[in-house]
């Protein structure tokens, strides 16, 4: 049993190991590139977050919270992201 | 001599005894990865965002009507240009296009291609751009989630704007921007500078704002009240409040994670609890026949802290290891739209890896310490008990 | 010189509270080394306390026990442990073995804290087993043992690490006549060994053994040589 522990304990270790060694050298420089040089070209790096912002012009909210209507969906991040 | 017998007892009660450990294991390394896995999707994201926001502009200025934005003056460029201290003033023309029908917006950034800077970095990002073919028709770059979108609603290679004036604007679809830069460029449209102008219903002398530097800090102040001067109608963002505002935002959505982490690990050490204090009669009857054959509350104690630290350690090195395999190796397939949204372009990011060592360290404290006192407080109340009303 | 000498022992139960119960009375007794003694009576006449008391499984309400010239009575616990581990062996009328381990587990438990190497444990493992006849079962898990098989497993855990006194409580309870004669051929082994033994039963058959030295008889937590 002592050895099934000591296998268990090295496929551990050697997960352990790969996450770093992929951490330590993963070449994270061309994604890093890509995205100043775009925030360079922009003057800008605001992140593209998914998030439906203020529409007027839609007068019918899809969906919504039948205890709550008066509550904004979670996707609606406006207040954090309104200028 | 004497560790390597209670190693071997150790492994063999471990082993023999997993189906009562096995339901503690998996618990834990749910635990721990969801947790680890939104700490290394937020970490990620701060350090990025961190790092480009190096480059950018220490100041953005916009003018306001009524307390909102609204189209600045091209002319407000040479009135700033002629503050001391500032440097790289530069028009930005942007803004959020929405696509009716599928109520869907796009960010459009106009840029000024025939600037040799932007020119020699647009090369950099598309590979083998031509120029000329790209600046002869109305053309356009853009980002992931866009081509996908135009794509699946047979945009293929042309796509019509209608502009604010009511006029149809068809613009080609160049080329799509890296996939490597889809954190900032997901639902990004790049293209020449009066052509967004014209889509976004600005005149040729708006802009939507004018971004610049000032190298030396101990200035920004008296920049920023030089400008309110200047100007009577004018907001200033600087760099500071924006890094501050990221700042938050990460806080607030790893708050809300961590209050539910919370309740989840009170709840889960209260049954942790609750389960070995039911196992009392096994539990009890086991320590009691160890003391009775010898042991001394100490030997047991040992014993049980070591069975369970091993599960401590197993579980958390699990929990993290998937975590980090879920977000930088599958890039984190549900969770990352927790923190980028699903509401308007769908988007897939490459996270850069970041191991925050600080946080996993407390997350480790969090755990294995209520983990150990819900376990070795039972065994050692058991253990203080006389072994022959322990046998009982 | 005696081995073990109880001066003026009782033991009461829940003292101090409305139910407490007297389960020893002013118990004097002297047992010499490598004797056999039986302790006879009835359930509830106080023989498993007395073993408990003797070892150090419990403490006694008053009075004084001294084995093999140590005053256990009083033990904190670190020292009743190793009282435990090196002068007592406890074969208990359930048994009481650890039921998810094998056979060979059970049997070094109690040497696993003793600071000897792993081979002279399982040197000493093998020898105890062999002496119970219980060595064709060690890699056998306890659960699927039988009442006797276990019961023989039980002997080799309390012999493994070679103690001077042997205390059976009850151990031919839950076994039919086979193993009953089977495990009295192991005591009368032991007995020649030199052991010093003590077995608390009700079973009459114990008491015309030929290799027993004397038989107490306790009734209502008193006892009469």
């Amino acid at each position: 049993m002592v050895q099934a522990f000591f296998t268990a304990a090295v496929l551990l270790i050697i997960s352990i190991g790969a996450m770093f060694g992929h951490y330590l050298y993963k070449d994270t420089q061309l994604l890093q590139d890509h995205i100043q040089k775009i925030t360079i070209l922009t003057k800008g790096s605001t992140l593209s977050f998914s998030t439906a912002y203020y529409e007027p012009r839609i007068a019918i909210q899809t969906s919504s919270n039948p205890a709550y209507p008066q509550m904004q969906t979670i996707n609606r991040m406006d207040f954090i992201y309104a200028k | 001599m004497q560790n390597s017998t209670f190693l071997y007892f150790l492994t063999r009660l471990l082993f023999k005894q997993k189906s009562k450990h096995i339901g503690a294991v998996l618990i834990s390394i749910l635990i721990i990865f969801l947790l680890s896995a939104v700490l290394f999707i937020s970490t990620s994201l701060q350090s990025t965002l961190m790092q480009t926001l190096k480059n950018q502009a220490d100041f953005t200025v916009t003018r306001l009507k009524a307390g909102y934005p609204t189209q600045t003056p091209l002319e407000w460029i040479d009135k700033i240009s002629e503050l001391n201290g500032v440097s790289a003033v530069a028009p930005r023309v942007y803004g959020q296009y929405f696509f009716t029908p599928r109520e869907k917006s796009f960010l459009i950034i106009g840029v000024d291609f025939f600037e040799e800077q932007n020119a020699q970095i647009l090369k950099e990002i598309i590979g083998n751009l031509e120029l000329k073919p790209f600046l002869s028709e109305d053309s356009m770059l853009v980002g992931e989630g866009v081509k996908i979108f135009l794509n699946a609603h047979y945009f293929k290679k042309y796509f019509t704007f209608k502009t604010p004036q009511g006029k149809f604007k068809k613009v080609h679809i160049h080329k799509m921007l890296a996939q490597e830069s889809n954190l900032i460029a997901n639902d990004m449209i790049l293209m020449p500078l009066k052509l967004a102008q014209e889509i976004l219903g600005m005149e040729e002398e708006e802009i939507t704002d004018i971004a610049f530097n000032v190298p030396n800090d101990a200035e920004w102040d008296n920049i920023i009240s030089k400008l309110h001067l200047m100007f009577y109608d004018v907001r200033v963002v600087e760099k500071r409040e924006v890094q501050k505002a990221y700042e938050n935002l990460y806080n607030y959505k790893g708050g809300l994670f961590l209050v539910l982490y919370l309740i989840t690990i009170v709840t889960f050490m209260l049954i942790l609890y609750q389960r070995y204090t039911m196992v009392y009669s096994t539990e009890r009857k086991e320590i009691g026949i160890l003391r009775a054959i010898g042991w001394s509350i100490n030997d047991v104690l040992k014993l049980k802290f070591y069975e369970n630290i091993v599960i401590v350690v197993v579980s958390f090195v699990l929990g993290v290891v998937l975590a980090y395999g879920y977000v930088f190796i599958l890039d984190a397939p549900l969770l990352s739209q927790i923190f980028l949204g699903a509401a308007n372009l769908e988007n897939s990011v490459v996270f850069i890896p970041s191991i925050p060592f600080g946080l996993l360290g407390s997350i480790f404290l969090f755990y294995a310490v209520p983990f150990l006192a819900a376990v070795l407080i039972p065994a050692w109340k058991i253990a203080v008990t006389s072994p022959k009303e322990a046998m009982l | 010189m005696s081995i073990i000498v109880i001066e003026n022992v009782s033991k009461v139960y829940h003292e101090g509270t409305s139910h407490a119960f007297e389960a020893l009375k002013s118990i004097n007794l002297k047992i010499e080394k490598s004797q056999t003694v039986i302790l006879s009576g009835v359930s509830g006449s106080g023989k498993s306390t007395l073993l408990s008391l003797i070892a150090a499984l419990d403490k006694p309400s008053t009075g004084k026990i001294i084995v093999a010239g140590e005053a256990i009575s009083k033990l904190p616990d670190l020292h009743a442990s190793k009282y435990r581990a090196k002068t007592i062996g406890v074969i208990f009328q359930h048994f009481n073995l650890l039921e998810s381990l094998s056979v060979e587990e059970n049997v070094m438990a109690p040497l696993i804290h003793s600071r000897l190497s792993m081979t002279d444990i399982k040197e000493k493992v093998q020898h105890s087993m062999k002496l119970a006849s219980i060595e064709h079962k060690a890699t056998q898990e306890v659960k699927a043992l039988s009442g006797g098989e276990k019961q023989r497993c039980a002997i080799a855990r309390a012999l493994v690490h070679d103690p001077e006194i042997m205390l059976c409580d009850e151990p031919t309870a839950n076994l039919d006549k086979t193993n009953t004669l089977k495990f009295i051929e192991i005591l009368r082994t032991l007995h020649s060994m030199g052991k010093t033994i003590i077995v608390a039963t009700h079973d009459p058959l114990f008491e015309s053994l030929d290799f027993v030295t004397h038989v107490i008889h306790m009734e209502d937590g008193k006892c009469d040589e």
